[in-house]
């Protein structure tokens, strides 16, 4: 562990901030992927290059691209193998930080706050500013573990600074936004090491295995009380114990869902950080930092203001009630997601405010809504641009809550429209 | 439930004494007795004495000596102070328990044997019950009656309990105990450290899985394929649900013919399916035989199927009161102690006996003689050991010292001869 960190003469052996394409891609690609940053800017700009010639920004390209060109001009793999993590620990110190090991070398490093203005680690403030910034506007941190050093340092700088905004949405939304990141790594990890990790950091004694329990092929097991007092906080029946394969009292899962319950350890490990900070006094240099930050907060917060403002005073009842229960976090049906994002494209909001919305539910999966949504729009691969359901069908789906303030009995659309233009006229 | 003479009460209060005095080496001393509340009934009185907490073995056997309880009962939850009041008592765990009562059991003989008796003139009817007594106008009394059907089904649930408790939850029968209770059920037992923290919404959980209770079979491997659209369903040699669900179809695919669950199919799948499924009922059992081959018969559709894969679910569920298990608070029979109601014991059974367990056999204690001479206001037809008695009505028989509790403690027959 930490293999080279002394012999170093700077304590970054990393210190470069990626360029700036690299940021002003995030909202589009937020699998970023991770050492292509550093170190080789030749092939990096040849990547650029490639993918913007191709006009392949926006087709989800993002990930495989690189690791093709990786895979062509370098034969070792982008992800680390087994033998990887016996020689590098150091990168999944810099992956989980809720890992006990990382804990105990932050301990070690011995670097306090006040150290941390120096100019030698500027670098690791700059981190840590860019997490908590990715985490506000986009719910997610991107992945830059191989810049081992920064990445570790910076987790508690950020974790810091989150704490001193005294804020429990940002705390909740920087939790969510770390965890998440986590979870798409530990997808990419062999199961081995998710095995490892759940072990280390949670005590969660996650099995992998590669069993074939009838016609199913599963990744893990997980003893059946422990599965039950994590799965509770997810509201989707298929995670109900019945509704799983339970046998010799291991529940068999598949990897995305104990990946899903470790997601969850880590918010909780994540924020439990941030809570037990208590109360901090932030030092000179980093208070202009909070103040962009806290800016920033309030600049989203008035763009949020206007999707308020925007759909709310005229929206249809049925949209009205599925946007609430949304906003509630309540787990939606598949059509009410549907009615309601497609009703939202079609009055004018971006893919990036619906997917916002959407992160609000407690089963949201960022990958998987950006893609329905694209794909919602149009844009994700799919031709056809898809029109909000007509009342008719709503109906059908019993999602039809008409009142005397529908303006339109053919369209939500059409109420909506209606709606606005009365309320316009009413105002001005 | 109340004696029909005083005599009547000092008579089974006697019989209670005397099992009890006896060297107590059947009683079951429970595990962390000195974490445990103790509740129980006296003969003659109604109210439930609670918030007791004993020590050790000794101070059990004397209060079995000295207050001789009709009904006696301890927790199932460990607390730091067992006789606080409910708020104090700071709990540690509970043992994960299950009852099987054939109270709770949609049999059909129960609206048979469950009747009203005047306790003055031994009218007796059917439910149910009236005001009063239609002859005399006196005051009638409900008296759930013990059926060997009854205590069939039950045990039938109590196995299928077991199957889950052992194959899928991975309990090992050394941590389960099972007893009769006493009346007309069982009562299950899982002692495990690990398991006896499970809070509330855990213990719904496991009863929801053993119940079936939200199981949808589309997550149990049963569905339509999307390319080719055919079904797709699990097979007999599965774990878990989907096992079970298979082998519950077959079940149900084999029972179609047999009028006698012709009430049954009518009742739970629509005049439709039924007929469809029982048209083609020899060829599906023939074809089902080696492998579940779902989509069988292109007229029956995947709609059918999944009703009857939903009945089979609910067939293959084990019918608990899930209250008990969800409650952790809660009070328990004790183990080898007398029901009050029957004065049977509530006999802890081995676990390779449950199968062949005769509820009117072991937990009949108490010996043939000295025989007694009693009046039955009346009585259905019932049997102790091998022997049958009854039907009685307003008759005076003479009856061995055994059934002569039971009936006393049913309640329906008395020693006040006159």
């Amino acid at each position: 562990m930490g293999r080279g960190v002394g012999a170093s003469s700077s304590p970054f052996d990393l210190a470069r901030e990626p360029p700036p394409f690299f940021v002003d891609w995030f909202p589009d690609s937020y699998t970023i992927p991770c050492g292509l940053a550093r170190k080789r800017p030749v092939r990096e700009r040849l990547w650029y290059t490639i993918v913007q010639a191709l006009g392949l920004q926006r087709l989800g390209m993002m990930c495989t691209l690189p690791k093709l060109l990786e895979s062509l001009i370098d034969p070792a793999p982008l992800l680390p193998s087994k033998t990887m993590l016996a020689t590098s620990p150091s990168i999944y110190l810099a992956r989980y930080p809720f890992l006990p090991t990382t804990r105990e070398y932050v301990r070690k490093r011995g670097v306090t706050i006040n150290d941390l203005s120096s100019e030698l680690y500027a670098p690791v403030l700059q981190r840590a500013i860019s997490r908590v910034e990715l985490a506000i506007r986009y719910g997610f941190v991107n992945d830059r573990s191989r810049e081992t050093e920064v990445e570790i340092l910076s987790f508690p700088l950020a974790v810091f600074l989150v704490t001193c905004i005294l804020d429990r949405t940002i705390s909740k939304r920087y939790a969510m936004a770390e965890a998440e990141r986590c979870s798409e790594l530990l997808l990419d990890e062999p199961n081995q090491v998710v095995e490892r990790i759940a072990d280390d950091s949670f005590g969660l004694k996650l099995k992998a295995l590669t069993h074939v329990l009838g016609t199913h092929i599963y990744d893990f097991c997980l003893d059946f009380s422990d599965y039950i007092r994590l799965a509770s906080h997810f509201s989707n029946l298929s995670w109900k114990l019945v509704n799983k394969t339970l046998c010799l009292g291991q529940v068999y899962l598949l990897k995305t869902e104990a990946v899903s319950i470790l997601k969850l350890l880590a918010e909780t490990n994540i924020l439990r950080a941030i809570n037990e900070s208590g109360d901090v006094s932030p030092p000179q240099f980093l208070k202009q930092h909070l103040a962009e930050i806290k800016n920033m907060v309030t600049v989203k917060e008035k763009e949020e203001g206007v999707i308020a403002r925007f759909s709310l005073e005229a929206l249809p009842p049925c949209i009205k009630s599925i946007y609430k229960r949304l906003v509630e976090g309540e787990s939606l049906p598949h059509f009410a997601r549907f009615t309601l994002t497609s009703f939202l494209l079609n009055v004018g909001l971006t893919r990036r405010e619906v997917l916002h919305l959407f992160s609000r539910l407690p089963d949201f999966d960022e990958r998987l809504s950006r893609y329905q949504i694209d794909h919602i729009a149009g844009s994700g691969g799919g031709v056809k641009r898809y029109t909000s359901p007509s009342c008719r069908t709503l109906q059908t789906h019993r999602l039809c809550l008409r009142t005397q303030r529908c303006l339109s009995l053919r369209s939500p659309i059409k109420t909506y429209y209606r709606q606005a233009k009365l309320t316009g006229r009413g105002e001005a | 439930m109340s004696f029909i003479a005083e005599a009547d009460l000092q008579f089974a209060r006697g019989a209670f004494r005397s099992y009890y005095e006896r060297p107590r080496e059947r009683i079951e001393i429970p595990r962390k007795i000195e974490s445990r509340e103790f509740g129980y009934f006296v003969f003659g009185e109604n109210i439930m004495v609670r918030h007791l907490s004993l020590r050790d073995a000794g101070s059990l056997g004397s209060l079995f000596i000295e207050r001789v309880p009709r009904h006696i009962y301890y927790s199932s939850a460990f607390f730091h102070s067992p006789s606080a009041s409910m708020e104090r008592k700071g709990w540690i765990g509970a043992e994960l328990v299950f009852d099987i009562d054939a109270d709770h059991l949609p049999v059909r003989c129960k609206a048979e044997h469950d009747f009203w008796l005047c306790k003055n003139c031994g009218e007796h009817g059917p439910k149910p019950t009236p005001k009063g007594c239609p002859k005399c106008q006196s005051r009638v009394e409900e008296i759930e009656w013990l059926c060997e059907h009854c205590l069939r089904e039950a045990r039938n649930e109590l196995l299928k309990l077991l199957d889950f408790l052992e194959l899928s939850l991975g309990i090992g029968s050394k941590d389960i105990t099972l007893n009769f209770s006493g009346h007309r059920g069982y009562h299950v037992h899982v002692d495990d450290d690990h398991l006896n923290s499970m809070d509330q919404h855990a213990r719904k959980e496991i009863v929801d899985y053993v119940t079936g209770n939200g199981l949808d079979v589309s997550y149990h491997g049963l569905y339509l394929s999307r390319g080719s659209g055919s079904l797709i369903g699990p097979d007999y040699s599965e774990p878990s649900w989907r096992g079970r669900i298979a082998r519950g179809v077959y079940d149900l695919l084999g029972q179609l013919s047999d009028p006698s669950y012709e009430a049954y199919f009518s009742e739970n799948l629509t005049p439709q399916t039924y007929r469809r499924f029982l048209k083609r009922h020899e060829l599906l059992v023939k074809l089902w035989s080696s492998r579940p081959v779902w989509g069988a018969a292109s007229a029956i559709k995947p709609d059918d199927w999944i009703k009857l894969a939903e009945l089979a679910v609910r067939r293959q569920a084990a019918n608990i009161d899930t209250v008990v298990t969800t409650d952790v608070h809660r009070l328990i029979r004790m183990i080898n102690t007398l029901h009050g109601k029957t004065g049977l014991l509530s006999l802890k059974i081995g676990y390779d006996e449950v199968e062949n367990f005769d509820p009117f056999r072991e937990p009949m204690l108490f010996p043939d003689q000295p025989s007694v001479k009693m009046k039955v206001l009346y009585c259905p037809e019932f049997r102790v050991k091998e022997k049958s008695y009854g039907p009685y009505h307003n008759q005076v028989v003479e009856v061995p010292f055994s059934t002569a509790v039971f009936m006393v403690c049913k309640g329906v027959g008395t020693l006040g001869l006159g």
